[in-house]
């Protein structure tokens, strides 16, 4: 309450009440050796000498605090109330009202109660399509062909992956074996675990196999010939690539990481398996790697990234997608870089590649729209074409898929419950085949993932919930 | 972002952007795409991986822990470029591993409350090395605190999520994780309060209320404390008069 006085008399009450607080908060400074001090200096003058100090019991409760004769009756009559308020709430609560406070309920809470679909894969050999949900912490396997009528509440899942035993979180990435249907997905920062389950797991269910990874994981490519899994490194500007059936602690196989990759927070992850290249997409929040000896710098695994940030080196960069050799290591620059405003490019999220037609497609989270370039794609060029409006109903899309098999193109809404299929190619304002829907149409999605702070505006009392 | 401090006075928020090792200021109304009116970024202001920051509008401060470092970096409020700290709060070197996870600052008791953490891997149900530490507002350097909270009584399994200070009660609001299900809770303790020190009030543990508390924040007006839970997704409203 006294912060909003202090808003709304901004010339007249902060110097007052600051003028308060200070000599206020100088007198409770104040000790023993302090006082002697000030004795000890008195002493010298040849006026009226301080001959003893008798030290002040010690302060158990609120210091009553000067008005000056100046101070309006509102303002002293606002202080008396606070300060009876301060020493009520200073007292030791009975164990009753203790209890009440204990088991209150929330007089209100912001949750959206419907699944916000976060990445996407389909599963071709076995017609379904599978998609990670930020929200309630599931994977939700759908018919392929599946389509929701605009009056139904929503698509009803096949199966649905979710609970404590699951240890699904914040999945921002998905790959479906094409050889068996095993789902690789991958946590982000709340939990350094990828989880793969079998294609006939189903409920709150322990993963068949589990990968211990660096922190910040979020998009996830698998190289079948190869049989390597590359996943990208939020937080460590990097490309961790590790055998596709790696578990548990087993070390990366190769790591893509150094002040000359151009990493930027580097979300998707593409393999271009007949040109041999790997593309990665970065929002573009950038920081130098601290060359360093700390013995705790790193994990004792090899390939392991570097985690030491370099101080002051950050840097906010444009967006940009930069490809590189497929058996890229090290600190190795890009190859290309697509990066420029013509590119349009606003948190490019997910990627997927056309390789028969050499295509590149970009999930553009901010810009509610699905961007397409060539895979030659290199400097400021604009997409080959956009898929882009309300009618298309793509609305901050964080996956996306392409089903050759099909010839379509899905893509997951996080900013509106649905997943959407076209045909491939659909480009402008193209309204999707078929619609997955986790809630009713026009429902609105939160958008809430992970809200860490919180902070409450009063001028607008609102609150604001960074995620 | 991991935080973010809402300043009343000057009608501004303000948030740390520990990729990009930047403290962005915006106004208040901000909206879409908005640029930051103040952006604090560059090598003098070394910061590293800023997660948390509270901003103290009486004293023109901004303050920003950072763990990994073992200190708190302060810088003023209108700093905007590659602006070196006014004064940096740092432990003693052999402390690494205990630095500052969360703080709030009491601009009117004058006083900067710290949370810091044990070294992640080794926390025990003893509560070992979770405190609370209290300093003067403008202590520098390798500073004593004035006060440590902490122990068994206190119950700090863990700490670090972004706290809330109620200047003129004297009290702070501070998210405690709990060592399993249901026992997370949000506890008040005074700024006064120094040792093993239980909350004098707390919201929860209770069954089925959090499953992990992460933020506080309140609004005296309305006598309402507001928690951010990261497994629920949510953003819970609990009306609080006694506190207020």
């Amino acid at each position: 309450m006294a912060l909003r006085l202090l808003s709304r008399n901004r010339n007249k009450g902060i110097p007052v009440l600051g003028l308060i607080a200070t000599i206020a908060g100088f007198l409770l400074l104040l000790d023993r050796s302090t006082l002697t001090e000030s004795a000890r200096i008195s002493r010298s003058g040849g006026q009226a000498q301080l001959i003893s100090v008798q030290p002040l019991s010690p302060m158990l409760g609120e210091m009553c605090q000067w008005l000056p004769a100046s101070a309006s009756g509102s303002l002293a009559s606002a202080l008396q109330q606070e300060r009876q308020a301060a020493r009520a709430a200073g007292e030791s609560p009975t164990a009753t009202r203790r209890a009440e406070v204990v088991a209150r309920k929330p007089a209100r809470m912001i949750r959206d109660p419907y699944a916000a679909y976060s990445s996407i894969a389909v599963d071709p050999v076995h017609d379904e399509v599978v998609l990670t949900d930020e929200n309630l912490f599931q994977i939700l396997v759908y018919d392929r062909l599946a389509n929701t009528p605009p009056r139904a509440r929503m698509t009803e899942p096949k199966r649905m992956l979710g609970g404590m035993h699951t240890k699904i979180e914040f999945q921002c990435g998905l790959y479906i074996d094409p050889t068996n249907g095993d789902i690789f997905a991958v946590n982000n920062d709340t939990v350094r675990t990828l989880v793969i389950f079998s294609r006939s797991q189903r409920g709150n269910v322990p993963p068949a196999r589990e990968l211990y990874t660096p922190r910040g994981t979020f998009g996830i490519a698998v190289h079948e010939t190869t049989e390597e899994m590359y996943l990208t490194l939020q937080h460590d500007n990097a490309v961790s690539v590790f055998h596709k059936y790696a578990e548990k602690d087993d070390a990366p196989v190769r790591l893509l990481q150094g002040n000359r990759t151009m990493l930027a927070d580097p979300h998707g992850i593409v393999l271009d398996t007949k040109n041999k290249e790997m593309f990665i997409s970065n929002y573009g929040s950038h920081h130098l790697k601290q060359s360093t000896s700390q013995e705790d710098s790193r994990e004792e695994k090899a390939n392991w990234p570097n985690g030491v940030q370099l101080p002051g080196s950050g840097r906010h960069l444009p967006a940009s997608i930069t490809v590189y050799p497929l058996n890229a290591s090290g600190d190795t620059p890009p190859l290309r870089v697509i990066q420029g405003p013509k590119t349009e490019m606003n948190w490019p999220t997910a990627l997927a590649i056309d390789v028969e037609r050499g295509e590149l497609y970009v999930a553009n989270d901010m810009g509610d729209s699905i961007l397409v370039f060539s895979v030659s794609a290199s400097g400021d060029v604009a997409p080959l074409r956009t898929l882009k409006g309300p009618k298309s109903l793509v609305k901050n899309p964080t996956g996306v898929f392409l089903d050759l098999k099909n010839d379509e193109l899905w893509v997951a809404n996080f900013g509106n419950h649905s997943a959407t299929v076209y045909k491939r190619g659909a480009s402008g304002d193209t309204p999707p085949l078929r619609v997955i829907r986790s809630g009713p149409l026009n429902e609105p999605s939160l958008g809430i993932g992970n809200p860490h702070p919180v902070a409450y505006d009063t001028k607008r009392e609102e609150i604001l919930v960074p995620n | 972002m991991h935080d973010i401090d809402y300043d009343e006075i000057h009608d501004e928020f303000t948030v740390p952007q520990f990729m990009a090792q930047a403290i962005l200021t915006f106004r208040g109304g901000a909206n879409g795409e908005e640029p930051p009116i103040r952006v604090i970024q560059g090598p003098l202001t070394q910061l590293r991986q800023p997660a948390r920051v509270t901003v103290d509008p009486l004293h023109n401060e901004i303050f920003v822990p950072q763990e990994s470092d073992n200190e708190i970096l302060v810088f003023p409020r209108e700093a905007n470029g590659n602006v070196a700290p006014i004064r940096i709060l740092k432990g003693p070197p052999d402390s690494r591993g205990l630095g500052p996870s969360a703080l709030a600052v009491d601009p009117v008791h004058n006083l900067l409350i710290v949370a810091t953490n044990g070294p992640r891997g080794e926390r025990t149900e003893s509560f070992a090395d979770n405190r609370i530490r209290i300093y003067n507002r403008t202590d520098h350097g390798n500073a004593k605190p004035r006060g440590i909270i902490g122990g068994p009584k206190s119950g700090f399994y863990e700490l670090g999520g972004p706290m809330a200070v109620h200047p003129p009660k004297g009290v702070f609001f501070l998210p405690v994780g709990g060592p399993g299900p249901d026992t997370d809770f949000v506890g008040v303790w005074s700024v006064h309060d120094n040792g093993d020190v239980p909350p004098r009030w707390t919201i929860g543990p209770a069954p089925g209320l959090f499953r992990s508390v992460h933020g506080v924040a309140v609004d005296p007006k309305s006598k309402s404390v507001f928690v951010t839970d990261k497994d629920l997704n949510a953003v819970m409203t609990f009306s609080f008069p006694e506190i207020f």
